[in-house]
This record gives C-alpha cells, structure tokens and sequence, in this order.
C-alpha cells in the first residue's frame, strides 16, 4: 500500500480580497513526484507558499508523516522536512555560495566563538560536487553568478536539507538543458530514496515525462488529479485553460520579412562574453538567439540596448545609424527590452500595476501643457491590463501580489503598450501558462506582420523553431550556426551546435 | 466587510489624505486636553508659523526621498544656507540678496552631495552623515567659533507682515505638486525610487534626474532657511539644530514611506510639518518638560516608521 507523507485539507489562501486557494485537498505519497500544474494565478505556487511555511493558510489543515503540520516559516518547514527552491530570486546576493547554503545552519561550522569558513566552504564544495556542479567556488558572492548558477545553489541549498518533500517551483524554465538533468538527477534521486518531490511547472512535455501523478488547479480550485498513464497534453491544456488550444500554438506562415535593415551590430566586443558578434535585424523579422544559457546570448541582448558596456564595435538602429550606447538612446530610438531577469530588472514590484505599465507612456500621455493626461494613462493601462487579462482586483494592485506569470504579463503590456519598432525579447514566455503564452505568440505575429522587428533571445528550442523567421545559435560568445525558417526544422539539428 | 475595508485602504485618494485626518485627530486632542486653548487663533497661528520652514525644507526632502535617497544632513544644510544668506543680507543691506543666497546655498549643499555621492559610489545617506560633522565644522567656522550673527529685525518684520514665509510655502508646494504628482518629470522621480535598474531600462537618465531631484531639494532647504532668518533675525550655532530631526518626523509622518517610490506625496511635507508642530507645541502647552517632548517624538518616529513598513508588508 502507497504510504501517505503529506495531506492538505480544505485549504483556503485569501490575499486581501482575492481568494488564491479555494478548499483544495492535496496527497504526497512516498516515492512519488507530484507534477502541479494550472494557468497564471491557478494557485500552485500559493499551494507551495503554504505547505512550506512562507504563508499561513487562511482555512484548512496539514499533516505531515500523520502529525499535524504547520510550518511558522521556510526554516522550520526546512527542518521539519519540506524544503522548496522558489521561482525567483531566494538567494542572497551579498553572502557567498557557502553562506548562502548554509544559511540558518552556521552553528553546525562554529568553532569557539568564530565561525570555521574553511570547513564551511569544504562542505559547500563537496555538496556541489555530489550534485555534479563545476565552476563555482564556494567563496564567490552570489550577485556574481548569473540566474541559472544562482537557481543551481538553491538546488544545492534543497539537497542538503535531505527533503523528506522537495517543492520545485517554476524552477526549470530558469535552466539550461545542462543544469536541468541536474535537478531532474536530484528529483528522481529523492524520489527512489522514498521521498516525494513536487513539480509545479508550466512545460506540459517535461512533467509528463517526470511526474508519477498531475494534480491541475485552476482558479483556486483543484480540478483533478491523474496518473501518468492516464493523462495526454492536449486533455492537460484543455483542462488548464477550459479551452482546445492544440492548433496553431506557432505561426505556421513563411512570410519572410523585408531587406530593411533596423538593427545592426557591428563586430561588438563586450567584456562579458561576447566576442566579434555582428548581427542585422530587419523590418518585420522574428530574429531568434539560442544556445545554451551561458553562450551569451542574454549578455547580447544587454548589449543591443546599451545595457552592457561595448568595448570594441557598435550598435547602429534605422536609417540614420544612430549609434546605441545606453538605454535612453535606445527608447529614443524606439528600441524596448524585456530582460529575462523579470523581478530585479523588469518590474518595480512594490509599485502598482498601473506605474509599471504607464511607465513606458510618459511622453506618449502627456496633454498639451506638458502634464500628463490622467485620462489617457488611464486608457494605455487598461488597454493592456484587459488584452492581456492580468489578473487583479484593480490597477493599483501591487505587482508583487502577482503570480509569476501575472507578473511577466505586466513586463509583456508595459512594452507592448508603447509603439515600438525594434523590441528585443529576452526569454519573454518564461513562467507564463499555455494559454498566455498562445496570445504572446499571435501578438509577436501581428507585430512582425505590422513591420516590427523582434530579436527573441529564448532556451525553448521548439519557441524559437516555431516563432522565429532566423535563428542564430550562439556558442560562447560567438555564432556558431544559423538556420533560415523551415517546416523540417528539429531541435536535434540545432543541438548539435549548441554544444 | 474586509475587503470594503481593502479597498478603501488602498485607495490612492485615501492613502493621500489618510495623514490629514491624522493631523486633524492630533489636533482635536490637544484641543480637550487644554480645554480649547489650543486651537485658539493665536496659537493655531504660531503653530502654522512654526510649521512653516520644516514645512519647506521636508516638502524638497520628499522629492529627493521619492528616488529611494534620505539624506540626514537637511538640518546642517539649512543652517549653511541660513548663514550664507545671513552675510548676505549683512554685506549687501538687501533681502533678495538673502533670500538668492540661501536659495544658492541649499542648492550648492545638495548638488554637492549628490555629485559627491556619485564620484565616490556612495550611498548618500552614509554621506548624509559624514556631512552633518562636516557642516557643523562649517558653521562654527562660519561664524567664527560661535559668534551670533544678528540681521535688521524691522526689514524682517517686514518681510513677514508681507506673508512671505507662507506665500514661500503655498508657492513652493504648489510647484513640487504639480512637478511629482502630475508632470512626467516626477513620475520618472519615483520610479527611480522604485526600482532605478527598471528606470533606465525604460530610456530614464537616471543621474540627471537625480540631479534634479537634489536641486528641487536644495531650493526647499534655501527657502526654509530665508523663512527662518525672517523669523528670528538672527543665525547662531543653534539656528534649526532641531531641523534635521523634524524634517525626517515630517515626511514620515506625512505618509511617504522612508523607501521611497511610488508612495512618496508631495503633501507629506505640508502635513508632516504641521503634525510635528502640533505635537510639539501641544505637548509644551500641556506641561510636558522639553527633555521628555524629544523622547516622546522619538518614540512617535520608531512607531510610525514601523507602522508603514508593517503596512507594506500586509499588502505585499
């Protein structure tokens, strides 16, 4: 008989006057991996929030191992054995690797009244190395690492708790193929020990592939729960979204694009990671960049804005070649860019919705005498809080009451909001639900078919086969292939010059 | 009920006036605990005119705290103003000459601390500290080891009876209003102290909008000092040593969180400087000693700068 590790009952999560988790009853059997899934705002990630501790559930109850389970917070859901990596940032940046694993636990390195680093990051190194992490030093300060090496520490920081339950939230979209069979080792790993682990992801294909059983929330609700067998991607979809969304996820035209040059870099040379990169980005073309997540590719996309300093070569947009050096040059020329690091760069997440989306129209709303038009503004927020059905109970709901893919579809509005031509999209679909991501992709349509130009920096591969009309595989630093749109394109062949 | 009470609480209209009332209730208060005598005329009057130059100088400190920096040299900053305009007025016989050199005082103070803060990548609120020594270094030397420096009280007075010091005020918050609620300029302010990487990711130039911010806070800090020289006539070593103190009390008070941002109202300085002389005088009318008036406003401080950090919590 399957033994029980964890029941919810009846659980119930209010933020204000929205009702996130509707009486949902949840079971985590031994030795299972859970896959939890649902669109934007179904309430997996507040499901998670509450059986590892970082919010109390408003109604309902918990047990773990048959004793009732009701974790204060992270650390004590921690040592009481539920660990979770979060889908943002859950490290901190000022402390090394080392701290940041052993944090809460320092007591265990103390030695009289210090603290023994050396054995602290001895201890760090050998977890990384029982995980098969390379190139990161214990000592390094977190804000040095980029986003996956970050996600890879909190894997670490997971590992060494021994999780009885491990919550993965919204992690994998954040990892590249590499980092990933290292979590996916981990997850399977503590899956056979007879442990559980749960899978909250949006990829339909990779948690049918992982996932013992699928439990689907939508708003708020839990709808059903399958065995892998039982369960296809087309009933999950529907079961998500409440509609059929199997035809036409992609383009299917080959349209092509015009010989009109918007953008081009010229031999640039930056001191990360780019190394003699040209490129050209044309009128009305979907220019895709791929590769492996620390090719370069999210370092070119700084670039091209004038996010990241140019040592050698140039960036030159429109007719009249104006030369981008910073961001402000960039807007000036009607260039945007959606950075994959939505939390820190993105959004001003203690700000409403309304300021985060209005922020790109100053000038655009501004009346006559020079102030802005309130009624204008009011009309450019809620043009894209409605295309894009951001769900909140008003405008001036705070972006950090979002969920993940709440907040990634303000990031998508406050862009889209404004007319841009040259729009520079750095992982744009990452955390955002099958039925989004369908209206994100008809929209890139309608705005390369209205003459813009979009340079889709991505780590899907059937995203970028699917979408874009060039795709240039980068390999550190570099271009190392470049394939033209075709319907017998596979992610196979473009693999093989990835790695 | 609860979420009537939400939706009332994050009203942008409620949360603007929401310190009004709070002035309003302080008022009320002191109003039964003296038996009305606080809310007569002659005192209502010298409370506003107490009110007026911390009024001043916190409304320029909200629009520097809207980018997310505090300064905690606005106190040792206006009092160089006042002693620049001060020689001013003793070499040139002229007001406008000092009320021009304390503007050009407080400007040069703060654009100095934002430059500085630049070159040496640090934080202004760290060189805010190092400043307050440092200008308290300035002002005994200014006035020579401490000696007083007295201006013409009848061109003062005269000054006054033309309502100056409030017509500074209604003018200068009028200005800062327009400038941050409604101008594009003061949207860009408060993004930067939102989030300053997303700022300049929307096309922000960011140091220049700084600049400018420190420069509005600069003119506040000059007003607020001409208005205290054309209270006292005078500018000695203990010329606004309160100041500092009261601005901070002021634009917390006035709902604008330390952090900066989006919240941050230009009002905040109006009513925040009115709470604090309210408090202040109305506790002094109660009979409640000066030593333990600091302590209480202190205390004042503490909790509502926790208060509106536990708010921000709640509604995260």
């Amino acid at each position: 008989m399957e033994k029980v590790l964890l029941t919810c009952k009846g659980i119930c999560k209010d933020f204000g006057i929205t009702k996130a988790l509707k009486n949902v009853d949840f079971t985590v059997t031994r030795g299972k991996v859970c896959g939890l899934i649902g669109e934007n705002g179904s309430g997996k990630s507040t499901l998670a929030a509450v059986i590892s501790g970082i919010y109390p559930a408003t109604a309902g109850m918990m047990e773990l191992n048959g004793q009732p389970w009701k974790p204060k917070d992270m650390m004590e859901s921690q040592r009481g054995g539920i660990s979770i990596i979060v889908q943002e940032a859950g490290t901190i940046g000022r402390l090394t690797v080392a701290e940041n694993i052993f944090l809460g636990q320092e007591s265990r390195f103390r030695k009289g009244f210090l603290l023994d680093y050396k054995k602290m990051n001895a201890k760090a190194g050998e977890l990384m190395d029982e995980l098969g992490i390379q190139g990161i030093s214990p000592q390094t300060r977190m804000m040095q690492l980029n986003m996956q090496e970050r996600k890879l520490i909190e894997i670490v920081k997971a590992y060494y708790y021994a999780p009885q339950i491990l919550i993965v939230d919204e992690t994998t979209n954040a990892l590249s193929h590499a980092e990933r069979s290292i979590l996916f080792g981990l997850i399977h790993k503590l899956a056979d020990e007879g442990n559980a682990v749960i899978i909250i992801s949006h990829d339909i294909e990779e948690v049918l592939e992982h996932c013992d059983t699928i439990t689907i929330l939508k708003d708020g609700e839990l709808m059903t729960t399958l065995e892998q067998g039982q369960a296809n991607p087309r009933q999950i979809k529907e079961l998500m979204v409440g509609r059929d969304v199997e035809e036409g996820f992609y383009r299917t035209d080959m349209d092509g694009y015009s010989e009109e040059v918007v953008l081009k870099a010229d031999n640039i040379t930056t001191l990360r990671e780019i190394m003699n990169f040209s490129l050209e980005l044309h009128k009305g073309e979907i220019l895709g960049i791929g590769g492996l997540s620390d090719c370069g590719m999210h370092t070119l996309g700084k670039a091209l804005y004038g996010e990241e300093p140019i040592l050698l070569g140039s960036v030159k947009v429109g007719k009249d070649d104006v030369e981008i050096k910073n961001a402000e040059a960039a807007v000036l020329s009607r260039m945007a860019y959606m950075s994959k690091d939505r939390d820190e760069e993105s959004l001003a997440m203690n700000s409403p919705i309304y300021e985060n989306i209005a922020s790109t129209g100053y000038q655009k709303n501004k009346s006559r005498s020079g102030l802005i038009s309130l009624k204008k503004e009011k009309q450019y927020v809620d043009t894209q809080v409605k295309g894009l059905k951001i769900r909140c109970y008003s405008n001036h709901q705070l972006v950090s009451a979002l969920s993940g893919g709440n907040k990634q579809k303000v990031v998508f509005g406050k862009w889209i909001a404004r007319d841009f031509d040259i729009i520079i999209m750095d992982c744009p679909t990452r955390g955002v639900d099958i039925g989004v991501k369908y209206e994100m992709y008809n929209l890139m349509y309608e705005l390369k078919k209205a003459g813009k130009a979009i340079l889709l920096i991505g780590e899907e591969l059937p995203e970028l086969i699917g979408m874009c009309d060039r795709i240039l595989i980068m390999k550190q630093g570099a271009v190392s292939k470049e394939f033209l749109r075709s319907p017998d394109l596979t992610e196979k062949e473009i693999i093989d010059y990835m790695i | 009920m609860k979420e009537k009470i939400l939706k009332i609480r994050e009203n942008p209209f409620v949360s603007y006036f929401f310190p009004f009332f709070v002035m309003l209730l302080l008022m009320l208060l002191f109003a039964a605990w003296t038996g009305g005598r606080f809310i007569m005329p002659r005192n209502l009057t010298l409370v506003v005119n107490q009110a007026l130059a911390v009024g001043l100088v916190a409304t320029g400190a909200v629009v520097m705290f809207s980018t997310s920096r505090m300064s905690a040299a606005m106190g040792g900053s206006t009092a160089i103003a006042c002693i620049i305009g001060a020689y001013a007025f003793l070499t040139t016989n002229s007001t406008a000459a000092m009320i021009l050199g304390c503007i050009g005082g407080g400007i040069f103070i703060m654009l100095l601390a934002i430059g500085l803060s630049r070159l040496l990548r640090m934080d202004v609120m760290i060189l805010s500290i190092i400043f307050m020594t440092l200008l308290l270094a300035v002002q005994q030397w200014l006035l020579d080891g401490g000696k007083n420096l007295s201006l013409d009280y009848a061109k003062m007075k005269e000054l006054q009876n033309m309502n100056l010091p409030l017509t500074f005020c209604a003018v200068f918050v009028i200005v800062c209003m327009i400038l941050l609620e409604f101008s594009p300029f003061g949207r860009k302010l408060k993004l930067i102290g939102s989030n300053e990487t997303c700022s300049r990711q929307v096309g922000i130039n960011t140091q220049r909008m700084l600049a400018w911010a420190f420069l509005i806070a600069g003119i506040g800090v000059g007003l607020g000092a001409a208005v205290t020289l054309m209270r006292s006539a005078t500018v000695s070593q203990n010329t606004v040593n309160s100041m500092n103190m009261d601005v901070m009390l002021a634009v917390v008070l006035g709902g604008t969180p330390v952090r900066g941002g989006t919240n941050a109202k230009v009002f905040s300085g109006v009513w925040g400087a009115m709470t604090v002389a309210i408090l202040t005088n109305g506790l002094s009318m109660v009979g409640i000693d000066a030593v333990w008036i600091q302590a209480i406003r202190g205390i004042f401080f503490i909790a509502v700068i926790a208060l509106s950090e536990k708010r921000s919590d709640v509604l995260a």
